[in-house]
């Protein structure tokens, strides 16, 4: 069962005098849990420190796998991010671009879900060729394809149809592992439907505060 | 194993798409690097050969080999003028101990053949270094006279009132130097002596064995026959020996500033290259390394390209060197050029200093990479 501890966390993106996070302490439980709040909140910031793309300046970030969070290994092996945008490789087609997310994506599996996510026609299609949609369900196939323990949703549905939501949300439903922990940032009410908990940034920081701290 | 292959497969597609989309930067890296190494080649080459030539024309003639003429104009009796030149010669022997050295003395009378002809008289007092190689064994006292065959004098030889039959002995190219190409007579010491108070002229010959000794004995020799108030003349090649060393000096000074200047010029042009292409590409290599992708991995594809790039380069260069002589002949020119041959430890040389060059140029780029993907995928 994977769990994800931040232990009194602080982060600052470098050139900023405020800390975002401020000896923030965070639990992740297997099961599907929203970040929701304000732009500029931190929601993505708390998903990239997760993954270990950024490191925070102070305090422990705790999970139960083996390997150290942010090394090659633990991206490999058990994280699976989804971006906001240009998610696929370029040169790789959509099937390749599954195949290089990560060692544990075997070939029936990569079939399973792009028949899943409605994709299999397209397979051997380059991003250049698809549409947004089509580009962002890739997207989570391929995050998917590892089976990875900890996923990380960055606004997977901006910008989607309601049809591409839907085959998002049952997508994540049906194929993710019970004991995976899967965390969504996102302004989408459509996936509060899916959501076992939803983490509402904006009660740490009211509007108020935070329109100050934007300006 | 099969991910890697397909991690590697990617980013050489990647490069090769790169090059396909803009194939002005890969030419622009070869090009760059052509030019620096022909420049290069071309430099080295032909300083290398002025070197060659100028240790050739050295060769051909005796270029460690000074000879000091001296005339004593003092108005003392030859007599005495003789001991002191004798005197001298035992000085000379002694400033020089490691050296060759052969003192000569020039009778100011000559020798009258049948035809009427003159034929100089060289005295010595020691006996010359060359004579045993030269000539092996021969008697003394006896008169002899080396010269070539068309030289030769006719019947007997007279010296003052007495008459002579020499021997004859093969032409040795330093007499016949002081004899001024002719051949001359060899007299016994005893003869010598006699025929030396009409006045003589001094030769000495000295043969050394490095340009050191060489220096240091012109040195003393100078500083003898000035602080003697004596008339001499020196003819030696130190002066030209002294540009060869200069040379060869040069050239390692040349060599080893061609060698940074390439290093410079390849870690600035082509890390400036690098890293704006790098910045094109950053987001699809943060990408990579979201999914675990290390780094190393991508930054040594990023560097086997311009290793790839820049060997094209110095190869085209090393292998354009022939072509370009060629057509520097056919336009007729007639200069060290068309001669450029280029060794393996030039060769050496360039690769190390654009292979130096590349690796500072990708060092900037490891440093740029190093970023964080957090920081690049927001």
């Amino acid at each position: 069962m994977m769990k994800i501890e931040l232990k009194k966390v602080s982060f600052r993106y470098p050139g900023k005098r405020e800390d975002l996070f401020h000896e923030f302490d965070f639990v992740a439980t297997p099961g599907i849990t929203l970040l929701k709040g304000y732009s500029g909140c931190g929601k993505s910031t708390l998903l990239r420190l997760i993954a270990g793309y950024l490191k925070p300046r102070e305090g422990d970030l705790l999970t139960s796998s083996p390997h150290r969070v942010g090394s090659n290994r633990y991206l490999m092996k058990e994280v699976g991010f989804v971006f906001q945008q240009m998610n696929l490789l370029p040169l790789a087609t959509l099937n390749r671009n599954i195949k290089l997310s990560g060692v544990n994506s075997d070939t029936g599996r990569r079939a399973e879900l792009l028949k899943l996510f409605g994709l299999e026609g397209i397979a051997n299609h380059r991003p250049c060729e698809l549409s947004g949609g089509q580009i962002q369900r890739g997207a989570i196939a391929r995050a998917l394809a590892k089976g990875p323990s900890i996923i990380l949703l960055d606004e997977p549905t901006s910008g989607l149809d309601d049809l591409n939501t839907k085959i998002i949300s049952n997508a994540l439903t049906d194929l993710l592992p019970k004991s995976s922990a899967c965390l969504i940032a996102t302004h989408d009410q459509r996936l509060h439907d899916i959501a076992d908990e939803i983490l509402d940034f904006n009660k740490y920081l009211p509007l108020e505060e935070h329109l100050q701290s934007l300006a | 194993m099969k991910y890697w292959i397909s991690i590697n497969t990617y980013l050489w597609k990647n490069i090769f798409n790169r090059w396909l989309e803009s194939p002005l930067a890969p030419l622009s890296k070869v090009v760059l690097c052509f030019l620096l190494s022909l420049l290069s080649f071309i430099v080295i080459g032909l300083l290398k050969n002025a070197e060659e030539v100028l240790e050739t024309q050295f060769n051909q003639r005796e270029v460690l080999t000074s000879i000091v003429t001296i005339h004593d104009t003092s108005r003392q009796d030859e007599v005495i003028k003789l001991d002191q030149s004798l005197y001298r010669e035992a000085l000379f022997k002694k400033i020089s101990p490691d050296n060759d050295l052969d003192y000569f003395r020039r009778a100011g009378i000559a020798a009258k053949d049948a035809q009427g002809k003159y034929y100089p008289i060289v005295v010595c007092f020691s006996e010359p270094t060359f004579w045993q190689e030269e000539w092996g064994e021969f008697e003394r006292p006896e008169v002899y006279f080396f010269c070539d065959d068309t030289d030769a004098p006719e019947g007997d030889l007279v010296i003052g009132d007495f008459k002579f039959q020499p021997k004859r002995l093969p032409k040795v190219p330093l007499l016949a130097t002081l004899a001024k190409g002719k051949g001359a007579v060899i007299v016994p010491y005893s003869l010598g002596r006699m025929l030396l108070t009409n006045g003589f002229s001094e030769m000495m010959v000295i043969r050394f064995n490095n340009i050191e000794t060489m220096k240091s004995t012109h040195e003393k020799l100078e500083a003898y026959c000035a602080a003697e108030n004596l008339n001499y003349s020196l003819f030696s090649a130190l002066p030209l020996l002294m540009q060869l060393e200069l040379f060869s000096k040069m050239q390692t000074y040349v060599r080893g500033g061609l060698a940074i200047l390439i290093i410079i010029i390849t870690a600035i042009v082509l890390g400036n290259q690098s890293l704006l292409e790098f910045r094109e590409q950053q987001y699809q290599f943060a990408l990579l390394r979201s999914f675990g992708s290390p780094l190393p991995l991508i930054m040594l594809a990023e560097l086997m390209e311009k290793v790839l790039l820049s060997l094209f380069g110095v190869w085209l260069a090393y292998m354009g060197l022939e072509p370009l002589a060629t057509m520097v002949r056919n336009f007729g020119a007639d200069f060290a050029m068309v001669d450029i041959k280029v060794g393996a430890e030039d060769v050496r040389l360039i690769l190390l200093g654009v292979l130096s060059g590349v690796f500072a140029s990708w060092c900037f780029l490891v440093i740029v990479a190093r970023k964080p993907v957090g920081l690049i995928l927001s």
